[in-house]
């Protein structure tokens, strides 16, 4: 009774200080005095739950403007017995702040947690699922599996949501405990829940597992593929971009695709774009596999367009940039999915300069000879607007049509003859001549368009000649301007005089216009001998001899040389054909294109790169993880040159899967057939066993093929293929260059991360001949081992490498196969290897191969000896096999091996110290022989 | 057999959320999956304020060193979603907009001041929206059910240019202002509706005052404070066409080129009936959004006429024509045109003893702004601009004036002619059949409203 008096006079003292402050919650981010954290203590343990949950508020303030609190914490978990549910939130609102920066300390309190996970209250329920969840530490798993086990067959759909997504995060913490507590069998029964949210994050966790690891988590079958379609009619908007996004990834049949196109065509008309967006995904992909020609064509003239116009039409610019960035990846795809609705394009005066760039390039793209006119009285109206990046853009806009149009080029050009004329330069002198920019821009995009139709606008070039040669002073036009007094001398009446004007201002040029001015005057010369004699003359010994800069220098010097020994090879040469330009509207690479279409409504789509190259950190923090890889991971891994007749009969069935799943894999990375799955560590090595193939026989054999680690795209212009190789006791790192950067490369530099085995380059700097643009190259570098430089955490068989070069530090990884640490002293004697066998522990390493390439019993022990596998002893056996016995030396520790062969079958066992090593080698023992 | 795993299904992992102010104040931070640090914070931040790209300003989705970026900015206030994977950004753009809303109605209004006044609430709110980067639902209505904070009311401030009241019959737009009612309606909370049927307008016209292409952005938008969530049946025009190809339209007949629904419509009297039925869910909600091509009436019609008096003077002459039923006026007519660089001095006149316009030089934009309050159907004015310039005009100087935009806003009318027919409140299971204020407004608005010169 009397704590129930105290309690209210507590209350009132709390009100009246209430109505000193605003009245609201950011009075809790007034600044904190020392004694506050004393006051908030006192508070926390105040017998009044108002007052409690005031303080926590005030707690909860604090940490989020980063305060230091931590000295409250056991007041505030104190407060986790309550059974006022608001209080009981905050708490947990506060636990779930602190347990993502602190887990360590929130571990205290899983006993509340144990106890709340039975709370009457679903919300409390769930909130004990939802905190523990974000306590990323292994020690919470034990106290985690049971309340989510019950989480997810709550009677509570708000429970089950939650717990759904939480076997998600389990995963990330412990895959095996998920595995043990069969949670992803529970996951998949909750794809049929009957409430939407618990559908949605059912297949959100379910995708977010899958994607995270190998194994098939979530196998789409034809009972799936039936169960996510129904779903999808049940789920919350979100659910539906999740089970959209997966069905993008199966690969159907052409009746599968049919009744799948028909379910999801519903979901265009869906006002969440994010759903429209990715139902046009899946559409897309599977209207490909489509035979029924007429329903193409009708979803695709009569579905698909309006929708995504729509998206267009709303005021939120977002929206509008990213469905452009979509937009013009689908019609380089489906050219003439839009071709007859390029009004609604237009840019409107209001939409941000993102939006109406974004517009003018979709125009570009679907500009054609039936809408072009309507097209060219836009952008000739964009010409007078402010903006100056937008009108630049504009008009370089018309250029690429008149470029890509043969039709169009006249009118483009007459559009452009317009903004030339209505933008004289000013009749001072210097700055005030120039013309304005509109007439610079638009002179060098005709320039261009001459250069793809030559001989066709000379009278056009006559009149923008007449209309004034001089105040071009931005670089490009001036260029162009000059580009097209040269070309053009014979038509140009006046060029001579012209050149003579520009050939004054040659001084103040910057080194593009002065060549360029070299360049129209010696073809001014070949075309007009007369007048261009004196002039040509000037100006080679001007550009030879005054000027300090070596391109021109060298530039005159060359011109002088050809002129004076022969001027009819000096015609050929100079008023060579030169290549046209090219119409740059469809410029994605077709390989490139099929990946960016199949990331439609994907961060991929909006940066039209390939999710590799801006994903960074996913990989990485996955083999952290010690996760195995990635399906696709594999591929970018291989050797281009592998053979694909290693097929074994017993994983037929597995590589057929996987074939299947290649296709869903941007082409671009799939270089060839996978050699063999990677379910189990065991077979990690597979690849890079054949890799090195053939790289024992002797010194300096950097000829060979080596596999392709960084692709040019990915290393600034340089490709590097990459392998590690024995020879005579050292292992060297073996690389091919192909230079196809515009940098002459020398200097190369070369820095391991720590690896399995403490592999270091002996010394960083190594020795590589410069590498000319377009060239190649080659270099081997010696390795040594350092085994206290280990991390035995990190992946075996894979070493991480940067490299610096002038393009920058560049990172990519190389295998190094296990038999390249087979040290040349690894020969055992009988007797040494039977005392050894026995003394070992009993754990032993195996392999099985059914089909190997060599029986023959002098082969094998040849094949095996050159790469350091001692063979040791061999006996026949009662099954009719061969028991052969070898021993190997890895890092000064023998691994023992018998090998027993029956027919062409091979089963093998393995001993040594270490047991993973033992395994590894066996594994690249037995692979010498496939 | 035709198996295929799920390789890499780049799903809709969200890493954070946070909210900056103007200055960059983080005001709202919540990490949900603990990959990042709060150094995107900063980043963010820098890249946008000091963006150097070719656009004007950043664009809604960006990557820096592998952290994608997608934001919005609401009032001033930085809404930011980070994501280390291929995520939608559609489905990030959407939910940030979903975001937005949810704390407009929670919070009633949308400052700086309302979300720090309500943080624990809204950290409530985020931890509810989204859970390990998953979106858990973003509807109002169903998270008022797992939300305890109440929220705090701040009051708007007045601002300089204030809607009109349109008709005494309506409340003002105030009144959605408030937050939704959280604890079940039972504190005698009104049991009203709101429907609003926005139009935005985009019309270009050229020198001739011809109109060369136009379109309507259309939106039924809902604030629902219904108690006991009954459903609804909207009927719009019996005789709406949808999807046919523009131009042939019969007179009379609304033809829609194109329209998306809320994911709560029932259309399976739409086709036959035109008529649309839902719960719905509290709160504001957009119930669908159309979209046309056809002719419709044109409510302002623009006439520009251009003189060169001397070499130095240019005179521009602007007329504007209220093409609304007389009973209907449009409200905040701001007009305004760029002059040619070379200008010195521009005055503008407007017809003698006219009152409620106002017209401005803004000699760093080099624009002219004309404003008028209010214009009734039927009516026009004129504009007379004298442009002063520093040196003589060639015959470039008239591309250089213009284009005319037109900002305006047209209360209780819509161009399209789409109607609510009715809006029926079903009676509920027990029967009993409230009969809650309806307060159904149509709006139209300027979207992009352009004469070419």
């Amino acid at each position: 009774m009397s704590s129930h008096s105290k309690s209210r006079g507590k209350r009132n003292k709390k009100s009246k200080k209430e109505k000193k402050g605003p009245g609201n919650d950011s009075r809790y981010f007034s600044s904190t005095k020392k004694g506050e954290i004393a006051e908030l203590k006192a508070e926390l343990n105040d017998l009044s739950e108002e007052v409690v949950k005031d303080a926590v508020k005030k707690v909860i303030a604090s940490m989020t403007v980063g305060k230091d609190v931590s000295a409250l914490f056991a007041d505030v978990l104190k407060r986790m017995t309550t059974q006022d549910v608001e209080l009981k939130k905050l708490v947990y609102l506060y636990i779930l702040t602190y347990a993502r920066s602190s887990p360590k300390e929130v571990l205290l309190s899983v006993n509340s947690f144990t106890k709340d996970a039975q709370h009457r209250s679903p919300l409390i329920r769930a909130l004990v699922i939802r905190t523990i969840g974000c306590i990323r530490l292994p020690d919470i798993v034990d106290y985690f599996c049971t309340p989510l086990a019950n989480g997810l067959k709550d009677p509570d759909p708000y429970v089950r949501k939650t717990a759904a997504v939480c076997v998600a995060k389990l995963f990330d913490i412990s895959p095996d405990s998920v595995e043990e507590h069969g949670f992803l069998k529970t996951l998949r029964s909750l794809i049929s829940d009957h409430n939407a949210m618990v559908v949605a994050n059912a297949v959100a966790a379910l995708a977010e597992i899958a994607e995270s690891t190998s194994k098939d988590v979530f196998k789409i079958t034809p009972d799936m593929l039936n169960k996510l379609l129904s779903a999808m009619n049940e789920c919350t908007e979100w659910g539906q971009i999740s089970i959209l996004d997966c069905l993008a990834k199966y690969n159907p049949t052409a009746k599968q695709a049919e009744t799948v196109i028909e379910r999801v065509v519903p979901r265009l008309i869906h006002a969440n774009s994010a759903v429209a967006m990715s139902a046009v995904k899946v559409i897309i992909k599977y209207l490909d596999v489509v035979e029924n020609n007429s329903m193409r064509t009708y979803v695709l003239r009569e579905k698909i367009p309006n929708p995504l116009i729509t998206i267009l039409s709303g005021d939120k610019p977002e929206l509008q940039y990213v469905a452009l960035r979509n937009i013009s990846l689908i019609v380089q795809k489906e050219k003439h999915l839009l071709d007859k609705h390029i009004r609604h394009f237009f840019c409107k005066y209001n939409d941000p300069l993102y939006v109406k760039l974004e517009k003018l390039e979709v125009m570009a793209l679907i500009a054609n000879n039936d809408n072009y006119e309507k097209l060219l009285m836009e952008l000739r109206a964009y010409g007078s607007e402010v903006d100056e990046t937008f009108v630049r853009q504009a008009i370089a806009t018309i250029g690429r049509v008149a470029v890509k149009l043969d039709g169009a080029a006249r009118k483009c050009m007459r559009v452009l003859l317009d903004f030339v004329k209505s933008n004289p330069g000013g009749s001072g002198e210097g700055k005030d001549r120039s013309v304005g920019y509109v007439a610079q821009c638009a002179v060098s995009v005709m320039a261009d368009i001459l250069r793809k139709y030559p001989n066709r606008f000379e009278k056009v070039v006559d009149i923008v000649c007449k209309h004034g040669i001089e105040g071009y002073d931005e670089e490009k036009p001036q260029a162009a301007m000059i580009w097209i007094l040269g070309e053009y001398a014979t038509i140009v009446e006046d060029a001579p005089e012209y050149l003579e004007l520009l050939i004054d201002q040659f001084d103040d040029m910057d080194t593009n216009g002065r060549l360029q001015l070299l360049t129209a005057t010696v073809k001014l010369f070949l075309k007009r001998p007369d007048d261009g004699k004196d002039m040509v003359q000037g100006l080679l010994k001007k550009a030879s001899s005054v000027v300090e800069n070596p391109d021109l220098r060298d530039r005159a010097y060359v011109y002088w040389r050809m002129l004076a020994t022969d001027a009819k090879v000096a015609q050929q040469v100079i008023l060579s054909e030169k290549p046209k330009m090219a119409d740059d509207t469809n410029k994605l690479d077709p390989s490139v294109l099929k990946v960016l279409v199949s990331n439609i409504a994907n961060l991929a789509s909006v940066y039209h790169k390939p999710p590799e190259l801006f994903i960074a950190g996913g990989k990485e923090s996955f083999e952290m993880k010690g996760h195995s890889r990635r399906v696709d991971d594999e591929d970018e891994d291989e050797d281009e040159d592998e053979d694909e007749d290693e097929d074994e009969d017993d994983e037929e069935e597995i590589k057929e899967q996987k074939r299947k799943v290649r296709r869903s894999v941007p082409p671009s990375r799939v270089k060839k057939p996978a050699p063999k799955p990677a379910p189990a560590p065991v077979n990690i090595l597979d690849g890079i066993l054949d890799d090195d193939e053939g790289g024992f026989d002797g010194p300096a054999t950097t000829s060979k093929a080596l596999p392709l680690v960084l692709n040019a795209q990915k290393g600034k212009g340089l490709e590097i293929c990459a392998g590690f190789s024995r020879r005579g006791g050292t292992i060297f790192l073996d690389m091919n260059f192909n230079n196809k950067s515009g940098t002459m490369l020398d200097q190369f530099a070369v820095k391991f991360n720590k690896n399995f085995v403490g592999l270091q380059p002996n010394g960083a700097s190594m020795s590589v001949p410069p590498i000319a643009p377009g060239g190649t190259g080659s270099a081997s570098h010696a390795m040594t081992i350092n085994p206290k430089a280990a991390n035995p955490a990190m992946q075996a068989g894979v070493i991480q490498i940067a490299l610096k070069t002038k393009l920058g530090v560049l990172y990519f990884s190389a295998n190094l196969g296990f038999e390249c640490l087979f040290a040349e002293d690894g020969q055992l004697a009988q007797s040494q290897y039977l005392s050894m066998w026995k003394s070992l522990p009993a754990q032993e390493a195996d392999v099985k191969i059914p089909n190997i390439s060599i029986t023959d019993q002098g082969a094998i022990k040849s094949t095996l000896g050159s790469n350091n596998v001692f063979f040791v002893a061999s006996r026949g056996a009662a099954t009719g096999g061969t028991h052969l016995y070898f021993s190997v030396k890895v890092n000064g520790i023998p691994v023992l091996i018998e090998l027993v062969i029956t027919g062409s079958s091979l089963t093998g066992a393995g001993k040594g110290s270490d047991i993973t090593v033992a395994q590894h080698a066996l594994n690249a023992v037995a692979e010498k022989l496939r | 057999d035709n198996f295929a795993a799920v390789g890499s299904c780049h799903l809709g992992m969200i890493s954070q959320l946070f909210l900056l102010s103007p200055r960059g104040d983080s005001i709202i931070h919540r990490d949900y999956r603990s990959e990042l640090d709060r150094s995107t914070c900063e980043i963010f931040f820098k890249n946008v304020k000091f963006y150097q790209g070719k656009h004007q300003e950043a664009p809604p989705v960006f990557n820096i060193d592998g952290v994608n970026y997608m934001y919005m900015k609401k009032n001033g206030i930085f809404f930011v979603l980070t994501s280390i994977s291929n995520v939608s950004p559609s489905m990030a753009m959407e939910f940030l907009l979903r975001v937005t809303k949810v704390f407009k109605d929670y919070c009633g209004i949308f400052t700086e001041e309302s979300i720090r006044s309500n943080f624990i609430l809204l950290y409530e709110l985020l931890d509810e929206i989204m859970d390990y980067g998953v979106i858990q639902g973003t509807s109002s209505d169903t998270l008022k059910s797992y939300i305890f904070n109440e929220p705090v009311v701040v009051e708007k401030k007045k601002t300089k240019f204030q809607l009109p009241k349109f008709n005494p019959k309506t409340t003002s737009s105030d009144a959605t202002n408030k937050p939704i009612s959280f604890k079940d309606s039972k504190q005698g909370g009104k049991d009203e509706i709101f429907v609003d049927i926005f139009e935005r307008i985009s019309i270009t016209f050229n020198s001739n005052g011809n109109v060369l292409h136009s379109a309507i952005d259309g939106t039924i938008q809902m604030k629902s404070y219904l108690s006991g969530n009954p459903e609804l049946k909207l009927a719009l025009n019996e005789d709406l066409s949808i999807g046919k190809s523009s131009g042939s339209t019969t007179y009379g007949v609304v033809s829609i080129d194109d329209c998306n629904f809320h994911e709560c419509v029932r259309l399976d009297d739409f086709d036959s009936q035109r008529i649309i039925s839902f719960h719905p869910p509290d709160g504001e909600f957009v119930v669908m959004n159309y979209r046309i091509t056809s002719d419709f009436r044109v409510p302002f019609r623009i006439f520009p006429f251009f003189e060169l008096s001397s070499p130095y003077k240019v005179e521009l002459i602007v007329k504007i024509r209220a093409d609304i039923p007389e009973n209907n006026s449009g409200t905040n007519i701001v007009v305004q045109f760029p002059v040619p660089k070379s200008t010195s001095s521009a005055s503008s006149t407007t017809g003698i003893g006219v009152t409620g316009q106002s017209t401005e030089y803004d000699s760093k934009k080099q624009q002219v702004l004309w404003k008028i309050k209010k214009m009734a159907g039927g009516t026009e004015h004129t504009l007379r601009t004298k442009v002063v310039l520093t040196k003589p005009h060639t015959s470039s100087v008239r591309k250089e004036i213009g284009p005319v935009s037109v900002n305006f806003e047209v209360p209780l009318y819509n161009p399209s002619n789409l109607q609510v027919r009715y809006l029926r409140i079903m009676p509920n299971a027990s029967g009993q059949g409230s009969n809650p204020y309806r307060w159904v407004r149509y709006v139209t608005k300027s979207q992009s409203y352009v004469c070419r010169l």
